[in-house]
């Protein structure tokens, strides 16, 4: 009797899992044909053009961008270097250096393609007692040859203040702020490391591995 | 304070193996630079500017640089660039062109940035062997 009642509830359960993946159509593959065709070896991030009201969001984005990329096996090009090197040459805000030919950037460093973030949501919310720190980004990698969308990639994370201490990613994060060098009130700076996570590293649609990573060229995509 | 380097690296391998769906079930996945303090650098720099100043932020680079080259690691990419900007800004022009040179050796996919950065170095600050008469 016992077995048959779990096979009862086996056979609803699979019944609602199909019924419920026939709803939901499953994202088609990424289309990896451009980046194929011109895999780049370096890529140039700009600061996030901003659709937030956070003034530190851009900035504290952008300080973290470096790591996923470099660790899937590019060179980064310095971002704060770039940063400084784009408003000298008269480009004071995001906005102006988004609008930078891509001739231009590439004449100037040299770049293979250039990363181009937008910070769709960043910061936290207070209700009460608790918190919910949101950070949405989407990314899009352009060939600075031929002006080719490469890759493209969105992430958005929510962690509740409840969250923060309980997860083994949450913990780690909070034990890496350091508090002299940036600000343990900036909750969306660890929560920009976990939607970087879903940006570069999702399953099906992730950065390819660049050439600095000795897994490159074995694995797919 | 935990130690940063220690706490990005262990940071940094966790974030890897939730991506890559491992979970606490496999051995932490290796990185393949020790990054020091590099971003929260940068965050300071970027973020909140003006509030540490310079100098104490190259003693921290330049602590993390023994301790990368003390684990064997390689400095990621950017990082003596980002060391070379700091120089600059406290008149160190000499030791911001030997982190240029060595950010240009180390990837040479900077290059043409770090020539660049070398030629505006070169005009705004005077270097030693061409003051020779």
């Amino acid at each position: 009797m016992i077995t048959c009642r779990r096979c009862a509830k086996w056979a609803m359960l699979v019944l609602v899992a199909a019924g419920l993946t026939g709803c939901v159509s499953a994202p088609p593959p990424y289309d990896y044909s451009d980046f194929r065709q011109s895999p780049p070896r370096s890529i140039l991030v700009l600061p996030p053009l901003d659709e937030t009201t956070s003034v530190i969001g851009p900035y504290s984005y952008l300080s973290t961008v470096s790591f996923p990329i470099a660790e899937r096996g590019y060179y980064v090009f310095p971002v704060a270097v770039v940063d400084q090197l784009l408003k000298e040459n008269g480009m004071p805000t995001p906005g102006e250096m988004h609008q930078v030919a891509l001739d231009k950037l590439r004449e100037s460093t040299g770049a293979d393609a250039v990363l181009y973030p937008v910070l769709h949501q960043y910061g936290t919310k207070y209700v009460v007692l608790s918190s919910t720190t949101t950070v949405d980004v989407s990314v899009r990698l352009v060939d600075t040859r031929s002006g080719k969308l490469l890759w493209e990639g969105r992430g958005a994370v929510a962690q509740g203040s409840g969250d923060g201490g309980q997860g083994l990613l949450g913990a780690l994060v909070n034990a890496l702020v350091s508090q002299m060098l940036t600000s343990k009130s900036d909750l969306g700076h660890g929560v920009s490391r976990m939607a970087n996570v879903q940006v570069f590293y999702t399953k099906g649609r992730e950065l390819p591995l660049g050439p600095y990573h000795p897994d490159f060229g074995k694995t797919t995509p | 304070m935990a130690d940063p380097q220690v706490s990005r690296a262990a940071y940094a391998a966790a974030a890897l193996a939730v991506a890559l769906g491992l979970g606490g079930c496999v051995a932490q996945p290796k990185l393949l630079y020790g990054w020091g303090s590099y971003e929260d650098i940068v965050y300071a720099g970027t973020v909140k500017p003006g509030e540490v100043a310079p100098d104490v932020q190259i003693q921290q680079m330049e602590k993390d640089r023994e301790r990368v080259r003390a684990a064997n690691q390689k400095l990621p990419p950017g990082w003596h660039a980002h060391l070379a900007f700091l120089y600059t800004q406290v008149g160190q022009g000499g030791l911001a062109h030997d982190e240029l040179v060595a950010e240009r050796e180390a990837f040479p996919e900077s290059a043409v940035l770090c020539n660049t950065l070398l030629a505006n170095l070169g005009a705004k600050v005077e270097k030693p062997a061409e003051k020779a008469p």
